[in-house]
């Protein structure tokens, strides 16, 4: 199992640096895509690398002779998995976050800070929902006809899946807030 | 890591009801306070339970204990965390609010000025705000303060001593812990090549 880990922990870290690493030469307008296909990419290497580590004793095995070969890949596999969600994840809290973006906008600032109205004006509420809106209809959650915008099934489900998750929780949407 | 996954299915079902009978103000708090006695659970489960888990073939478990242990509990952990994502990015999300709020036009037209519109507040004063995920904002609304983005998320900030608002200039700086957490997110942007985003 160990190797396994270990194995998914090496090949993550390896793809994640390299698909970081092509962005800046060709970045990629849809990166949940970029991701997507970085981590699809690695599956191929994560058996060889359990391998290897097998075989080269890099990972102290002590006892793992009676362990299953097959039960330390599927660890591998499964793990990898959830680093790519963790990867995401954090991906998004960091390219996405009105609040974090809030953040940089004041260090920009400098001390002397900014008033409410000049944040606003830097950072609109109208280009913020364009800006996802441009971004939900790219990603084939909603469409525009004759000016009014409608769900597509994707986006439908995730509406849906949303309200219950909302019921259940009791937890209210951003456009519900005060 | 059956435990584990166990524990995790235990923590979503304690979290749905603890949301239902205590009706929180804020779901991470909510969410933290429901995984410490998840965590403990797993530890205690995991020590009262043998390695086999009664049916398990030995090939199938792990040899070195402690590190099964630690591994179950970092699944558990990065379980929590796609849960407690996957709701802020649905539930609290500004996109799928979005979606949401067409889902709740029932098919009537709906365009982006009125998609804007709900994101207005009519200026009022008083108090009593809530910060999604954290909880009460019990500061003075401004008039200013006209859409629901920055109407919550600005005090919400002050409070939890990222910025703070100079009461004569009215302007709003980065404190200490704000500045450092600025930094490493634009240190982020910067190494994932990204733009301003938000």
């Amino acid at each position: 199992m160990k190797q396994g880990v270990f194995a998914a922990v090496m090949v993550s870290f390896g793809w994640i640096f390299l698909q970081n690493l092509l962005m800046f030469v060709r970045p990629a307008e849809n990166r949940f895509r970029a991701m997507l296909t970085g981590y699809i990419l690695s599956l191929p290497f994560v058996f060889p690398v359990y391998r290897w580590m097998a075989a080269l004793c890099l990972v102290d095995a002590g006892g793992a002779a009676t362990e299953s070969p097959y039960m330390g890949l599927f660890h591998a596999y499964f793990f990898h998995l959830l680093v790519f969600f963790f990867y995401v994840e954090c991906f998004y809290h960091v390219e996405r976050s009105v609040s974090l973006r809030l953040l940089v906008e004041l260090l920009k600032q400098g001390d002397a800070g900014a008033p409410l109205q000049e944040i606003q004006g830097r950072y609109p509420v109208e280009s913020m929902i364009q800006q996802r809106l441009d971004v939900l209809r790219d990603r084939g959650f909603i469409e525009l006809r004759r000016g009014s915008w409608h769900l597509r099934f994707k986006g439908e489900l995730l509406a849906r899946v949303t309200v219950t998750m909302s019921w259940l929780f009791q937890a209210k949407g951003q456009h519900e807030r005060r | 890591m059956l435990l584990s996954v166990l524990v995790f299915v235990l923590y979503v079902g304690c979290a749905a009801v603890a949301a239902h009978v205590l009706r929180p103000r804020g779901y991470l708090r909510l969410f933290a306070l429901v995984s410490v006695p998840c965590g403990v659970a797993y530890f205690i489960l995991y020590a009262v339970t043998p390695p086999d888990l009664y049916f398990l073939p030995l090939a199938w478990t792990c040899s070195d204990r402690y590190f099964d242990m630690a591994y179950g509990f970092v699944v558990f952990l990065l379980n929590c965390h796609n849960f407690v994502d996957y709701f802020f990015a649905t539930c609290s999300g500004f996109s799928v609010s979005l979606l949401v709020a067409i889902l709740n036009a029932g098919g009537r037209s709906i365009t982006t000025a009125d998609l804007s519109a709900k994101f207005k507040l009519d200026s009022e004063t008083g108090s009593g705000r809530v910060a999604p995920g954290v909880g009460p904002v019990d500061m003075p609304v401004t008039p200013d303060d006209s859409d629901r983005i920055y109407a919550w998320r600005l005090p919400f900030l002050v409070k939890r001593g990222w910025i703070q608002k100079d009461p004569r200039t009215e302007h709003y700086s980065l404190t200490g812990t704000g500045r450092t957490i600025a930094r490493i997110v634009h240190g982020l942007k910067r190494s994932m090549n990204l733009g301003e985003g938000g």
